[in-house]
């Protein structure tokens, strides 16, 4: 079972940002959580932690991307503040799991945006529409593109 | 423990399917609309599990112009935890419907501990997960009785303590499942460029013997790095790989990938066309 605990640490480590950082700050208690022999925990310890940092980034540049195609009048409502307050707000939640789970992160996105009190009146109305129709849309040809 | 483990099949035999795309949303009108332009177009599975391909008229118009090869996203086949039983269902009754010559998934993970990544995680080059592997494929044969091609991944860096090599690990892999590969020659080309590497080098090693397909992408350099990022053309630097794959591989089939940036149907189309002329040139 050794590699399924390598790959429970891993997922941690590419989907949590507070993860990353319990790892950076003490890798032996990370590796503690999961059932990893000795050979695990050493190549827990050899991955680079900036080899684990890069990946992530890459994982949420694509829910950004899934995000943005999904919530098109958002995000030019939104200009260039959609990455960032896209990034700022996907590095405190997880991506939802499922098969719809680019829906699901693009209507929470949505739901923080309408709570959020630097959007303008406008944008969250736009926001707030395209949640809506959103919500009920079939979901079969809007999963990810890898 | 392996359990239950796949039953290597017999050589690929060279049968060419020909050159198409990897059909996205905004393309399949033009598609429909031109399909003598292509000669058969791959979809990713995922797009259409859970819509009962009998009733799918999408799929329908598809499947009466091209050979439709289904591409899998989120099986992860490399999961020690194995894979999923209702995913795998919907899987097998779209193959079914589709009848293809083959399907394709990847050598990755996706999924830990209930979590989804949401993406291609690499998975460590040890004994361990060709076991795993293995398993798993001997699972989803039980499933699916076509033929399984495993694409090659884009990996951003290695997991440590490796028992071989990536070539090693395809080659044992092919030999112990008897799977074809679905060669990703953007995943190859940037893999070996984002390590110091020759990809014509690293090509050599691997089991050339057994890629039934190509994916032919372009990607882009960010940061010192490059990604594998399917936003644009074909780069002259992969054609010239895929050229070499063709004159030793049993090829049947090669699929132009673009998912950022599209362009218009007729310039992928073009790209397909290119594949199709290589593909036809190196034929035995």
């Amino acid at each position: 079972m050794s590699l399924h605990g390598l790959q429970c640490a891993l997922t941690e480590l590419f989907v949590g940002a507070a993860s990353r950082e319990r790892y950076a700050h003490d890798p032996q208690a990370f590796a503690r959580r999961f059932d990893l022999n000795e050979r695990d925990r050493a190549q827990l310890d050899a991955l680079a932690s900036s080899a684990v940092a890069a990946y992530a980034s890459t994982l949420l540049r694509k829910r950004q991307s899934e995000a943005a195609r999904l919530l098109p009048q958002t995000h030019a409502a939104l200009g260039e503040e959609f990455a960032r307050a896209f990034d700022d707000w996907a590095q405190r939640t997880r991506l939802p799991d499922g098969r719809r789970r680019y829906i699901a992160d693009a209507l929470g996105f949505c739901r923080h945006l309408c709570s959020s009190g630097w959007v303008s009146p406008e944008q969250r109305a736009i926001a707030g529409a395209e949640r809506r129709s959103l919500r009920p849309r079939s979901w079969a040809f809007f999963v990810p593109r890898w | 423990m392996v359990a239950a483990e796949a039953k290597p099949r017999a050589a690929w035999e060279p049968a060419l399917l020909g050159a198409g795309i990897s059909l996205r949303r905004p393309h399949v009108a033009d598609a429909i609309l031109h399909a003598d332009e292509l000669d058969l177009v791959e979809i990713v599975a995922d797009h259409y599990l859970g819509v009962p391909p009998a009733v799918n008229a999408e799929l329908a118009a598809l499947r009466e112009r091209f050979t439709i090869v289904p591409h899998g996203l989120d099986l992860s086949l490399g999961s020690a935890e194995g894979v999923a039983r209702r995913y795998l269902q919907r899987l097998a009754a779209l193959v079914e419907v589709l009848e293809p010559p083959y399907w394709s998934e990847h050598t990755a993970f996706t999924h830990a501990g209930g979590r989804s990544i949401g993406h291609l995680a690499p998975l460590p080059f040890t004994h361990e997960a060709l076991d795993v592997l293995a398993r798993n494929i001997a699972r989803v044969r039980d499933a699916i009785a076509v033929p399984l091609i495993l694409e090659n991944i884009a990996c951003p860096f290695d997991v440590p303590f490796a028992d071989m090599d990536e070539a090693e690990f395809l080659h044992r892999l092919v030999d112990r499942t008897g799977c074809g590969l679905l060669l990703d020659v953007a995943n190859l080309y940037y893999n070996a460029r984002n390590r110091g590497l020759d990809p014509l080098e690293v090509l050599q090693a691997y089991p050339l013997h057994a890629v039934v397909q190509c994916h032919l992408a372009g990607g882009h350099r960010s940061g010192g790095e490059w990604i594998d990022s399917h936003a644009f053309d074909v780069p002259e630097e992969i054609w010239h790989v895929f050229e070499e794959v063709a004159r030793r591989a049993p090829l049947q089939a090669a699929i132009v990938e673009r998912d950022e940036n599209l362009p218009a149907f007729s310039q992928l189309a073009e790209e397909a066309a290119r594949a199709r002329s290589i593909l036809r040139r190196s034929a035995p």
